[in-house]
């Protein structure tokens, strides 16, 4: 079934590794050079030149047997017609000796009378004198146109059947009548002679002696050679047989060669056709037992040929095709790899990876990745800028808070001092009590401020980034599963081509649990938001507390400060009024700060409900094609987030 | 799986027979071709089948001779024909054959149609027998005109060889019985039909002339050249000698066929043997023996030897119709 006739050619386009040795598919192409001419033909034209030469085989045999045949009964006819011929005139001759004979005697018995008529022996005369003529016309004739030497078809057919001899006889018998009629001619005409000139009895005398033995003679000469005519016939008879017996053989050659011949024909045209077939199906056998290398050689123009090299190109193709999809399982199961370990590298902590964005499926989810990632940097990077300022600012308000109540410590032993030395106003310095428990309670408001804003920066935010980095790590867990179901499709693929939908359908799963985990994670970023808000609304209200309380000291303050021309007190009135406007200030750089992150806490639950719907419909799409455009990043997450 | 290895098992089978179909096809072509040239073979082998049987020829002495060597040659080739030759002459031989005695009739003469009317009786013609004058001791002459042949033979105008130019010496013309066919021939192709004169023979036989005129100082005879010994002298006619050469050419008459009758051409023996005797071994046999080959006769020759006697004939015809007669013979 493998049979080394399989040859295998080198494929331009795929694996070089499997180039085979090309001279041996040259030395079976110059081999079969011979057979060219006819595998050019296409099989119709085959078919008909067979035929055809069938039927010229056929015909010419037919034809050259008829030819034969009537050559040789023409030559029969002929023939048959000269012994006819001959015949009749010989018979005539022969007539005409017995004749000239008879008038010979008539004309003797005339001359005889005791008184002869002139005019009757003249008749005489002139009637075996014209019979001499008639006689003598018909021998010469005889002797120069018909005898078998004249005739060189008649010998031949006469040679078919061994009768050469003959020829030889005729002329001889031929001579023999001639010699004897002349003879006789000679002693006619001496006997006439005798006659004419009145020697009557001479006449008489040769007449016995020499004119009838040498009729006799001429008539026995003549008579034989009818007779051997006779046998001619028989003789053109047996070299008719002969011929026929010949013609019979020749027939029964000729069939059983032309018989060969059609064959031959038949084997040669089929042999093309078959022989190429049985090939062709030893090809197709072997690819169907697992050869993919098994290619037809490829011979003729014809439409064998158009199906072999069909079948090449078809096996190349599948071939191809294959070659293709294990690539992309391949490159499919590399990306894969390297997302999860980037995902792996973000959920130990590092932020400042960059996952390789592609075209496939895998490089999509890449991409998303990389944006929500993106995305959540620079909120965390923001976060922590305002954390910064916020604790660079609690700081300085500490320590400013800090140099106040120490300022305010001096000034006690001073307004002690004031009040002792300044009784009568009373009034003041219970103001003064007031002021001083007020400046106590907004200390203590504003140490409840900066544990607020510490609050903020520690706890809350490393718990929210904690709960989205669980998040996180479940969508790269999922996209991880994800990966290797790609990985495994991609080897089912190879494996067979029918479980495409079921993995297809799996992706979409997958893809779906995706889709619930980003909900997830928005839910998160949304808590993570609001707790932010609420703690910065609470800063705020303590900070405009804050303001409040400041504001209204510091009018209190200027009040009995103003009968008040102590110069300590007037130094408290100065730093106090400093200290709240400087706390003013910190209020509202405070409520500048966290307006600016409740605006980026804002706009990222915008985007990320954005997000989550703008990557509702490839999802669904995932389903029905798997190609690029489906799976091309939305839009919006192109689109950067500078807000 | 288990039905396709079974087709495919099937389709093996189908092949390897067709496979020794095709290998048989070859094989039943070459029988056939070697059948066939092996029938053509036979059928051209068919005609040597062994002959046999028992031949009886009787006849001319002249021919015996040469019938006797040919049936030896003959019975050579084919070993169980027997073939017995007898003498007895010319016309016995044709009274044999034409009363069923022999299978054959040698002849030196024409069987007279009105003497034997059967139709079946066949010539054939087996070769030329040259006769020649010859002479006894005394003569000197060595060639007589025709003419003067009849003048000796038959007119009686010379009667002593000196009339010829020879030496004073009487001609002594020894004449045949009229049995004898060499007399026959003799009369109608020197004699013109005369008849002759002289020392009649009692039995007709060419040795008893040969010796006769071998002893009769002066003597003239006639015999077949095939007796011709080196006792007589032979005589030219017209100064041409017995050759085979002038005979031929047609310049020397005095010459005679030998027929070989047969009543019929049925018998495939008889058949046989007469072609034998046209054979080339036969014909060279009978050079050897005097005789002349049929072959050596030469057709348009043959018409020129009637020149002499017709002329004669041809005076009383128009000269226009003898020109034709000559134009047609050459």
């Amino acid at each position: 079934m493998r049979s080394p006739k399989l040859s295998t050619r080198p494929l331009a386009k795929t694996m070089s590794a499997q180039a085979q040795p090309v001279p041996a598919t040259l030395h079976i192409r110059s081999r079969a050079r011979r057979g060219n001419l006819l595998l050019d033909l296409p099989i119709g034209g085959r078919l008909t030149l067979g035929f055809l030469t069938a039927a010229l085989i056929a015909a010419l045999l037919v034809g050259t047997i008829g030819i034969l045949r009537a050559q040789s009964l023409s030559r029969q006819t002929s023939f048959y017609q000269n012994l006819l011929h001959t015949n009749t005139s010989l018979t005539t001759g022969a007539s005409f000796l017995q004749l000239m004979n008879t008038q010979t005697h008539l004309a003797l018995d005339h001359a005889a009378l005791p008184q002869p008529s002139q005019e009757t022996l003249t008749t005489d005369q002139n009637a075996v004198k014209g019979l001499t003529t008639r006689y003598d016309t018909i021998l010469t004739g005889y002797i120069a146109g018909d005898l078998l030497t004249k005739h060189v078809d008649e010998v031949a057919l006469l040679a078919e059947a061994d009768h050469t001899g003959q020829v030889t006889q005729q002329t001889t018998l031929a001579g023999s009548a001639l010699r004897t009629w002349q003879v006789y001619r000679g002693a006619q005409a001496q006997i006439l002679q005798d006659i004419a000139g009145g020697n009557l009895a001479v006449a008489q005398h040769l007449e016995q002696t020499q004119g009838e033995p040498t009729n006799a003679d001429a008539l026995s000469a003549l008579r034989a050679l009818i007779l051997f005519d006779q046998r001619l016939a028989a003789s053109v008879q047996d070299a008719a047989s002969v011929e026929e017996q010949s013609q019979l053989y020749t027939t029964i050659i000729g069939s059983v060669l032309a018989f060969i011949a059609i064959v031959l024909v038949g084997w040669l045209i089929s042999g093309t056709l078959v022989k190429r077939l049985k090939q062709l199906r030893n090809v197709t056998r072997a690819v169907e037992h697992g050869q993919l290398d098994a290619r037809v050689t490829v011979v003729g123009r014809d439409e064998i040929a158009d199906v072999s090299a069909s079948v090449n190109a078809m096996l190349e193709a599948i071939l191809g095709l294959f070659q293709q999809t294990r690539r992309q399982r391949d490159a499919l199961t590399n990306a894969a790899e390297h997302l999860f370990s980037d995902m792996r590298v973000v959920s130990a902590g590092d932020l400042s990876i960059n996952a390789v964005v592609s075209n496939d499926p895998i490089g999509m989810l890449a991409n998303a990745f990389n944006f929500t990632v993106g995305r959540f940097r620079r909120f965390v990077l923001r976060t922590q800028i305002i954390s910064e300022q916020l604790d660079v600012i609690s700081r300085q308000e500490l320590e400013r808070s800090e140099v106040f109540v120490r300022a305010l410590k001096n000034q006690r032993p001073a307004s002690r001092e004031a009040i002792s030395s300044i009784r009568d106003g009373r009034a003041s310095s219970g103001q003064l009590e007031t002021t001083e428990k007020e400046q106590a309670d907004l200390v203590a408001q504003i140490q409840r401020a900066r544990e607020h804003l510490q609050h903020l920066t520690d706890e809350g935010i490393t718990q929210q980034v904690r709960s989205v980095f669980a998040v996180a790590e479940q969508i790269s867990h999922t996209l991880r599963r994800m990966s290797r179901a790609l990985a495994v499709e991609a080897e089912a693929y190879s494996r067979s081509r029918t479980t495409t939908l079921e993995t297809t359908r799996l992706h979409v799963q997958e893809v779906r649990a995706l889709e619930t985990l980003l909900p997830r994670l928005a839910v998160e970023l949304q808590r993570l938001q609001q707790h932010s808000l609420q703690e910065c609304r609470e800063l705020d209200a303590e900070l405009s507390s804050i303001a409040t309380t400041t504001s209204a000291l510091k009018l209190r303050e200027a009040q009995p400060l103003e009968p008040l021309p102590n110069p300590s007190s007037q130094d408290i009135a100065r730093l106090g009024s400093e200290f709240s406007s400087e706390i003013a200030t910190m209020a509202g750089q405070l409520a500048v700060l966290v307006r600016e992150m409740r605006t980026g806490i804002v706009a990222f639950q915008v985007e990320t409900a954005n997000n989550t719907l703008a990557e509702k419909p490839p999802s669904s799409n995932m389903l029905s094609m798997e190609g690029e455009s489906a799976l091309r990043p939305p839009a919006i997450t192109t689109r950067p987030a500078n807000r | 799986m288990n039905s396709r290895a079974f087709a495919s098992e099937h389709h093996g089978t189908y092949q390897s027979s067709v496979r020794s179909k095709c290998s048989y096809l070859p094989i039943l072509f070459i029988v056939c071709v070697l059948i066939g040239m092996l029938s053509g073979c036979a059928g051209s082998t068919t005609s040597s089948v062994d002959l046999s049987g028992h031949l009886l020829v009787v006849g001319s002495t002249a021919l015996q001779p040469l019938a006797s060597a040919a049936a030896t040659l003959y019975q050579k080739q084919h070993p169980n024909v027997h073939i017995e030759v007898n003498g007895g002459g010319s016309l016995a031989g044709l009274q044999a054959v034409t009363s069923h005695k022999s299978d054959i009739g040698n002849s030196d003469v024409y069987a007279d149609p009105a003497v034997y009317p059967d139709p079946n009786l066949t010539d054939h013609i087996v070769c030329v027998i040259p006769f020649t004058m010859i002479t006894g001791p005394g003569v000197t002459i060595t060639s007589l005109t025709r003419q003067q042949i009849i003048d000796i033979f038959s007119t009686g105008k010379i009667r002593n060889w000196e009339q010829v130019g020879g030496k004073n010496l009487p001609i002594v013309p020894v004449v045949r019985p009229n049995s004898s066919v060499t007399r026959a021939t003799f009369r109608k192709y020197i004699l013109e039909g005369r008849d002759e004169n002289g020392v009649l023979l009692k039995t007709d036989s060419s040795t008893t002339v040969r010796d006769t005129v071998a002893h009769t100082p002066g003597a003239i005879g006639y015999l077949a050249l095939s007796v011709l010994d080196a006792s007589v002298h032979a005589l030219a006619i017209d100064g041409k000698q017995a050759t085979q050469e002038n005979i031929a050419a047609g310049n020397y008459t005095f010459w005679g066929y030998e027929h070989m009758y047969t009543l019929g051409d049925d018998n495939i023996l008889i058949s046989s043997f007469l072609n034998f005797m046209l054979t080339p071994p036969v014909q060279q046999l009978a050079q050897k023996l005097s005789y002349i080959p049929v072959d050596a006769m030469k057709l348009s020759q043959i018409g020129l030897t009637g020149r002499g006697t017709g002329s004669l004939a041809l005076t009383s015809f128009p000269v226009a119709e003898s020109e034709g007669i000559r134009r047609a013979f050459s």
